[in-house]
């Protein structure tokens, strides 16, 4: 953050900054929203009853804005060094904006969820899902799709809002309206939330049992149960690594399997914002790449809570064997961050920014893929340690490389 | 007007057929029996009967309202135990079952604990029960407010004797009170004493629909191994 130094340079930095952690913060509550309302235990629980949809959404909205409320406080946390350098109202401007990029994709995400159930069964959308779904059934494409819609809407939310906190610090008080962006998009947005409730709540078990429905027959067929993605890197590896490594290929794939193509669509936006002959687009890119890598490395921990304790405490495992392939099993699938803002840069700005770029986020995925597979046996109580560290990570190297 | 009904039920999952041309009403005070090989398609069945699966084809009332049009509406007709109930198990027994009571907007806890024989566990937390005491928990608060139309999913299964006799007397006093209950489960012996009907799925199929009292002397499990055994003989 050099550009703390020259007081010229800090209305600038401070809005690139806080579009930044703004931007990620979005990005988190957009996923939050989506396990708490699509897949979370709620559902599970209460489907047998006459739950109240409305009722329901709201509830939901609250329990997920109080178990993240750490987020805009570890984001006024990271930007400390701006308040240190004698920028109080800065500091407090970056803080608020970050804020507004929770509350637009908090907000945004239920109403952009639900609205993905209506998107799953729509006959006019049937066409565009067939063509992005991947190896996924039609209907989980739209799913897929909705917190990278929401993560749209927090973002021009909070651009409009960093722009005005860039204003303000140039003595334009007026732009201090702009700052109220993602409140009035994030209200405006959860506005339809509980009509749309009402009418998809229920849909939404109907949906998610036909997806599931569908991934089981997919892994019923006998060429399809042979193949997982990345099975063929087994060839590459030292003997005793095959058969672990191979379990944590199936176990993210048939588990996890939208966090693995997630990593590819994480990499697909920091292709866009990489594909740029601006240098600053680099730096853009690198803030957003360390933030996919932050959230898809957390898998080895998503994979610990389906682990089989029984086995562990029943049987002589083999813990290093295990961690290691569980952590070179991460590290496989964060390539799908990596590679494509990588590609992107080498084009349009020369092998010295792909090399830095991809030196950097290969070392970033490498610490935290051995992070996720060593707390990992931790279970829900690894989250804390990989998060604080991921955390670190990130704003170190945000500070430090691309701001 | 039937408490279920189901009329030419298809569900289709890619390539497999799990269930083909279903078809079976139950009447209310009536306690009917689904019985089957594993595969035969009972939790396919139960499943679109309780709103949690769309049918390929064919269509599934509850209390004669449209399950798939009236979601919301149909679970306030509807309790229902799945084979694996999921609680909240940061809750006592006693306050999950408020929970659910404010959901349907009926009292009536006691009488729902005293019929899953948990009076006096009512106020321990769910995460400390026994499996059986949580599919127990499951059933109080299927029966909340006497739902027109029970649903239970192996849920007698594992219990141990007492509170098995226990639940059963109580689901037969549910029936004579006026309730349809439709129960699936593997012991035979369960349904010969408790159930008036029982259909039997084999292949997807409806293989037999019989009033239990006039199945005979030669028994439930004779009928099952001729009417299951001999649609498994003919598979390829």
């Amino acid at each position: 953050m050099s550009w703390l130094e020259d007081e010229s340079a800090v209305p600038m930095g401070v809005a690139g900054l806080s579009l930044r952690l703004g931007m990620l913060l979005a990005g988190a509550m957009s996923i939050g929203t989506y396990s708490a309302l699509v897949r979370g235990p709620e559902r599970a629980i209460l489907n047998p009853f006459p739950a109240h949809p409305r009722g329901l959404i709201h509830y939901l909205a609250m329990r997920t804005a109080w178990e993240r409320a750490s987020l805009p406080i570890g984001a006024a946390a990271l930007l400390l060094p701006v308040l240190l350098a004698g920028h109080p109202l800065a500091w407090v401007l970056a803080s608020l904006v970050a804020a507004g990029g929770w509350f637009v994709g908090l907000m945004a995400g239920f109403t952009v969820h639900l609205g993905s159930v209506w998107a799953a069964e729509s006959a006019a959308l049937a066409g565009i899902l067939n063509l992005i779904r991947g190896q996924n059934p039609q209907l989980q494409a739209a799913l897929i799709y909705g917190p990278g819609v929401a993560l749209g809407v927090g973002t021009a939310a909070v651009f409009g809002a960093s722009e005005g906190a860039r204003l303000v610090l140039m003595g334009q008080p007026l732009g201090a309206l702009l700052l109220g962006i993602p409140l009035l998009v994030g209200f405006l947005a959860f506005l339809p939330a509980g009509g749309l409730a009402e009418r998809y709540h229920f849909r939404t078990t109907l949906i998610l049992a036909e997806i599931d429905a569908a991934y089981a027959v997919e892994d019923r067929d006998p060429e399809q149960a042979r193949r997982v993605y990345l099975e063929w890197l087994v060839r590459l590896l030292p003997q005793k690594l095959h058969l672990e490594f191979l379990k944590e290929l199936r176990h993210g794939w048939r588990g996890l399997r939208a966090w693995l193509t997630g990593a590819w669509g994480f990499g697909l936006l920091g292709l866009v914002s990489a594909w740029s002959s601006n240098p600053a687009s680099w730096g853009r890119s690198l803030a957003i790449a360390l933030a996919a890598l932050v959230a898809i490395a957390c898998v080895g921990l998503r994979l610990s809570s389906t682990d089989p304790l029984w086995l562990d405490q029943t049987l002589p495992q083999q813990r290093r064997v295990r961690l290691s392939a569980r952590a070179l099993a991460i590290f496989a699938w964060l390539q799908g961050v990596i590679l494509p803002p990588t590609c992107v840069l080498l084009l349009r700005q020369g092998g010295g920014a792909a090399l830095s770029f991809a030196g950097i986020t290969e070392c970033a995925a490498l610490a935290l893929c051995i992070a996720s597979a060593l707390f990992s046996p931790l279970r829900g109580r690894g989250w804390v340690p990989y998060l604080l560290s991921g955390l670190l990570l990130w704003g170190g190297l945000v500070g430090g490389f691309a701001v | 007007m039937p408490a279920i009904e189901i009329q030419g039920l298809r569900k289709e999952y890619g390539r497999v057929v799990a269930v083909e041309d279903v078809s079976f009403s139950v009447e209310p005070g009536e306690l009917v029996a689904l019985i089957g090989h594993n595969g035969a398609g009972k939790s396919t069945t139960i499943k679109v009967l309780t709103g949690q699966l769309l049918p390929t084809r064919g269509s599934v009332y509850i209390a004669g309202l449209d399950v798939l049009k009236n979601p919301g509406e149909a679970r306030t007709k509807l309790g229902y135990v799945p084979e694996d109930p999921r609680l909240y198990d940061y809750l006592t027994c006693r306050e999950f079952l408020e929970l659910v009571a404010s959901l349907r907007g009926h009292s009536g806890i006691d009488e729902a604990l005293a019929l899953a024989g948990l009076g006096q566990d009512a106020d321990r937390l769910i995460r400390e029960y026994s499996q059986g005491m949580r599919r127990r928990t499951a059933l109080a608060a299927a029966v909340l407010g006497r739902p027109p139309v029970l649903i239970l999913d192996e849920a007698i299964n594992g219990l141990d004797p007492p509170s098995a006799n226990r639940v059963k007397s109580g689901l037969r006093a549910l029936c004579d009170g006026g309730a349809a209950v439709l129960l699936s489960t593997h012991v035979l012996d369960t349904v010969e004493r408790l159930a008036d009907r029982v259909i039997m799925l084999a292949h997807g199929r409806v293989v037999a629909d019989e009033r239990v009292c006039e199945i005979g002397e030669a028994g439930l499990e004779r009928l099952f191994l001729e009417r299951i055994g001999a649609s498994l003989e003919q598979l390829p």
